[in-house]
């Protein structure tokens, strides 16, 4: 009986060291953004395994490992749902059918990618990396981290990330072949799409018992079961508000699949009151104004701001990189707000927007206890260009420290 | 027959008389007509004028095309057109250091000959507050930008919109000695030859104006002439000329370097990438160098040493000396839609700059009075003092804000540009 | 006796029907239009008049005319009269030559081009165009322009001035400029060295042989039709020829739309230009800008060519014109700019253009007001002469 309890005793206190052994860093900053409801100055985030653990006026454990950056600004990661520079870029189209259920960018992720080490010294922490708009529907997108991993696999934060579909435009190859004219292009996605909602819905009832048989196995369209169940969106690329419509009707109205519109430029805000009534996101880049092409008023119009200013609540900024280098995210969000976009929206559509757009707002996207430490220390406000990036973290790993080795290549573009 | 006769007499008959020339074309331009002074004062701003400090709420006073008078308080003769610039800052135009293609139509021969002055790219580049250029022949800087081929004639353009008074400010601006970089053995020692040959020339020149002055010239000996082959490089070496290599990595920098060192001529050294790995060789040099901030090219992990690009390069070469001019990604004006990448903000470029650690005063110089002197128009443009130019802009705001946007622009003293009656920028309200 | 008596009925009699075939000598007896509403173009419309021929001269115009006896009389009723149009930058009948380049040749005619057998004359009738401007095909200095009515089978009937006016293309180049400036110097030495030798042997004879179109041009005896490919190209033949200020001379610029940019300039110098009856649009936009109209507002000339000779810019130019009156071009200067304009700046402003006593005899009647879509254009009466009726 007392052996028990002697166990139980060192069992206890072993427990209690283990606690007491669990590391925490503490971040102090000037100013904290944290795209939640509060931001703080002189705030402080602590993290321990490689979450968040609190935030704001909280007191520095003792032990803890304090990070002291009295003026900067600290900022959750930023996030990029259009990437296309996880891997290789002649790796990202695939343009032989026109649609494609069965690809993804899983396999040519590159962990040693120097592009994405310019993008981790840039702020930016997660990326939607999704294959390119050579095909009406490219494949399956990752969401992966940016840094902080050896292997494929660490980097990867959700794989499906989302299915990438191109409306209009790049994929109107003009070979003669399948899919080069609009007809095609629609008829085409609604084919793969009812075929794949059909699937979904014979496995989801075997899966419940509804039915004795198993339905015939396809591995090209596994993928796309996610979509109907609401795990993953798709994210299509679109120009002009006849596309921007377009997509909105087939992907919500008529497959109920969440749906995030990328790009939406050459007046594609036009169609922004349908997307407002609808809740769906819009994700705004490379373009950031609509002027000369497909605008008859010789006016210069912000994208991100006409959407906002009919109504879209979910505004997201990306790069379209390798077209806006990857770093160049925060000032893509810059550019936005120059053209009209309030700040606070701009530095949302760079971190919780996004995440909230590609259903990943649970794990990461802002400073909020019990996210993910995901956590970027800038000179000052992100936006002003001239302030530039001190410390990046990823899951409470710092992935990025100036003062260890400064990343001075930035830049460039296509 | 009776039809007979009348050809007959119709064919004595002449042609009726030709009517004469039409109203002669009426105006030719007139020789010296005393015209009345046309002053215009910009009021209450903060004037930066990049070589004397900034001078808040101060008034700087047009006269026709040139600045007249800069300070604190000014009398304004009657008749002064008064411009209330309060809480914007005032500055000179923006002078782009590269900007091919731009303004002019694709041709060959003179800049000057080929000039648009009706082109919507000069109206860009007022909004963007650039008033000045330096414009090669040939094609633009292409939708998101790139380097730009080198050859063709080289002229400062000013953007004086509807009409070719005034628009061409220095033509040829530059040589290019491309060649010497691009080119192969042959070209190499051909222009080395050249160099030699105008040296020598240039020692006769000397040696014989020595000599005149001390009336020991040989009875009727003439003045040493140049082959007109040597002459671009005689102008090199009496600084008469600018020449402009394009050297972004260091192998080509170097070899510019080891020219402008034999011979010691002004240089430039254009699209300047690695040149933060060799500052104080090309501080020595005293060579001037042009660069767009945000070139990416990552470190060749071949070479031992440093390379690739540097957002620091900036503020590297500052610390050695070196002056530079700083031009945008696209180095023409682009409505493409991926903004801040081209001459509609210049300024923008420079503030990257900043964020490689240059400071705001040389910056600001990288794109005014430092990159006129790469031009070879520091004495005409390039900052606000009194009998420069009238190339200003007014802004809204801190130059290297990414907010601010240009309201005025002044080129020869004209308003060309106001930001509240074009259709450009009028309606956009910055999300501050 | 006999045969002197045959010889004196020949010498008498007049001509019969079977004389010299197809278009030849106009209605000897004159002809009378009447009861047809007038667009005299210089002088104002007429409600209802007469406008009388006699030989290829337009004799009276009027609301009351005295009609001699034996003169041929179509009741216009119903009818509208509009002198016949003007195109003053043609190449109609011309072969195609090499153009194009900033060469220099001034002594090549546009004359030599022309083929008087060519089918388009016959076919460009119906268009309503009765003088062609017709212009040499050639680079910078491209040579002399013609000016025809498109009757006769002959150059000879056809042509009325074989060397009307010079036609120039500058570019905005060096090698552009330069080429217009050589060829200009040349005529100035040519004319100076004339004036110091003025016993007619040229002085220099080393003098340019290919002057004398030039020399004319700047002596002022023949205009120069110059074309240029938009605001800035005028603004460079400026800086050309203002070094030459000292001559008068007259010169028509051939210009597109976009040229209303430079319309203040235009205006300024009271120059002559000759466009296309299109609307164009400001920059970026849609809104439209009528560039007739720019300049006409501005003070300078106004001319309209219908772009073609043939096909379906020729077919349509009315209605284009109309279109011009419509967004803004007064009614008066469209009418102007089809006739008496282009006839002026060919220096034929004198002998036709407008329905007037004295000019020659060009009219064109159509069943309705010209400048409304309904009206047709049924016939074409050239120096008298009926050479369409279009039913």
């Amino acid at each position: 009986m007392r052996r028990g309890w002697m166990v139980l005793g060192i069992l206890a206190l072993v427990g209690a060291q283990e606690e007491k052994a669990r590391p925490v860093i503490a971040i102090r900053a000037g100013k904290v953004f944290t795209a939640a409801q509060k931001n703080h100055d002189n705030g402080v985030i602590l993290v321990q395994d490689g979450k968040i653990k609190a935030v704001g006026a909280v007191e520095i454990p003792g032990g803890a490992q304090v990070l002291e950056f009295p003026d900067a600004w600290a900022t959750p990661g930023l996030v990029d749902l259009h990437c296309h520079i996880g891997g290789m870029i002649r790796d990202i189209n695939d343009m032989v059918n026109p649609t494609n259920p069965e690809l993804s960018t899983r396999a040519t992720i590159d962990p040693d990618s120097e592009l994405l080490k310019d993008a981790a010294a840039g702020g930016v922490t997660t990326v939607l990396y999704i294959p390119g708009s050579g095909t009406n529907m490219s494949g399956f997108g990752t969401l992966m981290h940016t840094a902080g991993g050896r292997t494929i696999e660490d980097l990867i934060v959700r794989f499906p990330g989302a299915l990438k579909v191109a409306q209009a435009w790049n994929p109107e190859r003009y070979g003669g072949d399948l899919g080069m004219s609009r007809m095609g292009m629609w008829w085409g996605l609604r084919d793969v799409l009812r075929e794949a909602k059909e699937y979904d819905l014979a496995w989801t009832a075997h899966e419940k018992g509804e039915t004795k048989t198993a339905p015939r196995k396809k591995e090209s369209l596994e993928n796309m079961r996610g979509l109907f169940q609401g795990k993953w969106p798709v994210i299509v690329h679109t120009a002009d508000a006849r596309d921007v419509m377009g997509t909105v009707r087939m992907f919500r109205d008529e497959f109920k699949i969440p749906v995030i519109v990328s790009h939406g430029e050459f007046g594609g805000f036009k169609s922004a009151p349908e997307l407002a009534k609808r809740g769906i996101p819009a994700n705004i880049g490379p373009r950031t104004y609509d002027w000369t092409i497909m605008m008859h008023d010789g006016r210069c119009y912000g994208i991100a701001e006409k959407y906002r200013e009919a109504g879209v609540e979910n505004l997201s900024i990306c790069t379209d990189s390798p077209v806006v280098p990857e770093e160049e995210l925060i000032v893509q969000a810059s550019m936005c707000v120059r053209l009209g976009l309030p700040e606070e929206k701009a530095l949302r559509g760079v971190t919780i927007e996004p995440a909230k757009a590609v259903l990943i707002d649970h794990r990461l996207g802002s400073l909020e206890v019990g996210k993910e430490a995901d956590i970027v220390l800038w000179t000052g406000n992100p936006l002003d260009v001239r302030n530039r990036v001190l410390l990046t973290m990823i899951g409470g790993k710092v992935v990025y420290d100036e003062r260890v080795k400064k990343r001075v290549t930035f830049g460039g573009g296509w | 027959m009776m039809r007979f006769l009348i050809a007959v007499l119709l064919a004595l008959v002449q042609d009726p008389p030709k009517e004469p020339g039409k109203e002669p074309p009426k105006e030719a331009p007139k020789p010296a007509e005393t015209k009345k002074a046309v002053y215009t004062a910009l009021l209450g701003g903060d004037v930066y004028t990049v070589t004397k400090g900034v001078l808040k709420n101060g008034t700087v006073l047009l006269k026709d095309d040139k600045i007249h008078r800069v300070g604190a308080s000014v009398d304004l003769p009657e008749g002064t057109t008064r411009i209330d610039v309060t809480g914007k800052r005032v500055l000179p135009g923006f002078v782009a250091v590269n900007a091919r293609g731009l303004a002019v139509h694709p041709a060959s021969g003179k800049v000057a000959d080929a000039l648009d002055p009706f082109s919507e790219s000069v109206k860009l580049a007022l909004a963007g507050g650039v008033t000045s250029a330096h414009v090669e022949l040939g094609g633009g800087g292409g939708f998101f930008g790139g380097a730009p081929a080198s050859g063709g004639g080289s002229a400062v353009v000013k953007m004086t919109y509807g009409t070719l008074e005034g628009m061409v400010l220095l033509e040829p601006a530059s040589g290019s000695l491309g060649a010497w970089i691009t080119g192969g053995p042959s070209d190499r020692f051909e222009i080395r030859e050249n160099f030699q040959k105008a040296r020598e020339h240039v020692e006769k020149e000397r040696d014989f104006d020595r000599r005149r002055a001390e009336n020991r010239l040989k009875p009727n000996e003439a003045p040493p002439r140049a082959l007109p082959a040597i002459d671009p490089y005689v102008k090199y070496l009496k600084g008469e000329q600018i020449a402009r290599f394009p050297s972004g990595d260091a192998d080509q920098i170097k070899r510019a370097l080891e020219l402008v060192n034999d011979f010691k001529f002004k240089a430039v050294l254009t699209n300047v990438v690695e040149g933060w790995t060799l500052p104080e060789e090309i501080g020595r040099a005293r060579a001037y160098c042009t660069m767009t901030v945000r070139t990416k090219v990552h470190a060749d992990r071949d070479r031992s040493g440093p390379s690739g690009s540097s957002i620091e390069q900036a503020a590297i070469l500052r610390k050695s000396g070196v002056k530079f001019g700083i031009i945008s990604i696209t180095q023409n004006v682009s409505t493409g839609g991926v903004a801040g990448r081209d001459l509609l903000n210049l300024p923008l470029e420079a503030a990257f700059a900043i964020r490689g650690g240059l400071d705001e005063q040389t910056a600001l110089e990288s794109i005014t009075i430092t990159a006129a002197e790469i031009c070879g128009v520091d004495t005409r443009v390039g900052s606000i003092e009194e009998g420069k130019d009238a190339d200003l802009v007014v802004l809204d705001g801190d130059p290297f804000d990414y907010r601010t946007f240009v309201d005025l622009t002044f080129v020869n003293g004209k308003l060309l540009y106001d930001k509240a009656k074009s259709p450009y920028f009028s309606h956009l309200k910055t999300g501050k | 006796m006999r045969l002197l008596l045959l010889l004196v009925l020949e010498l008498v009699s007049p001509a019969g029907p079977g004389d010299g075939g197809g278009p030849g000598a106009p209605q000897e007896d004159g002809l009378a239009l009447t009861h047809v509403r007038i667009l005299t173009v210089t002088k104002g419309e007429i409600e209802s008049g007469t406008i009388l021929v006699r030989g290829e001269k337009i004799a009276e115009v009027g609301k009351e005319v005295k009609i001699p006896t034996g003169c041929r009389v179509i009741d216009g009723k119903g009818l509208v009269a509009l002198p016949g149009m003007v195109n003053a930058v043609s190449r109609i009948g011309a072969s195609d030559g090499a153009g194009g380049g900033t060469g220099s040749t001034p002594m090549n005619a546009a004359y030599d081009e022309i083929n008087p057998a060519s089918d388009a004359f016959t076919q460009a009738l119906r268009t309503g165009v009765t003088t062609y401007g017709v212009h040499p095909a050639g680079g910078t200095v491209a040579g002399q322009g013609a000016v025809l009515k498109p009757v006769g089978f002959q150059k000879e009937t056809m042509v009325i001035d074989r060397s009307a006016f010079l036609r120039i293309t500058l570019q905005a180049s060096t090698a552009s400029k330069d080429a217009l400036r050589q060829a200009i110097e040349g005529a100035k030495r040519q004319i100076e060295a004339e004036k110091k030798n003025p016993k007619g042997a040229p002085a220099n004879p080393k003098a340019d042989e290919k002057a004398p179109p030039v020399v004319r041009f700047l002596r002022g005896e023949i205009p120069a039709f110059v074309n240029v490919g938009g605001p800035a190209e005028l603004l460079h033949f400026f800086q050309v020829m203002d070094a030459f200020a000292e001559f008068k001379t007259s010169v028509v610029f051939v210009a597109p739309a976009d040229i209303y940019k430079a319309a203040d300039e235009l205006g300024r110098r009271k120059a002559s230009v000759i466009l296309r009856p299109d609307l164009t649009f400001l920059p970026f936009t849609r809104d439209r800008v009528n560039p007739a109209a720019e300049l006409a507002r501005a003070g300078a000339s106004v001319a309209f060519g219908p772009g073609a000779d043939l096909g379906d810019l020729a077919e349509s130019y009315l209605f284009r014109v109309a279109e011009m009156v419509k967004f803004g071009l007064p009614r008066e200067a469209a009418l102007r700019a089809i006739s008496i304009a282009p006839a002026e700046m060919l220096g034929l402003g004198k002998r036709l253009g407008s329905l007037e006593a004295g000019k020659d005899a060009d009219v064109l009647l159509f069943d309705g007001d010209p400048l409304s879509a309904p009206a047709r254009l049924r016939r074409v009466f050239i120096g008298g002469l009926e050479v369409f009726s279009g039913e």
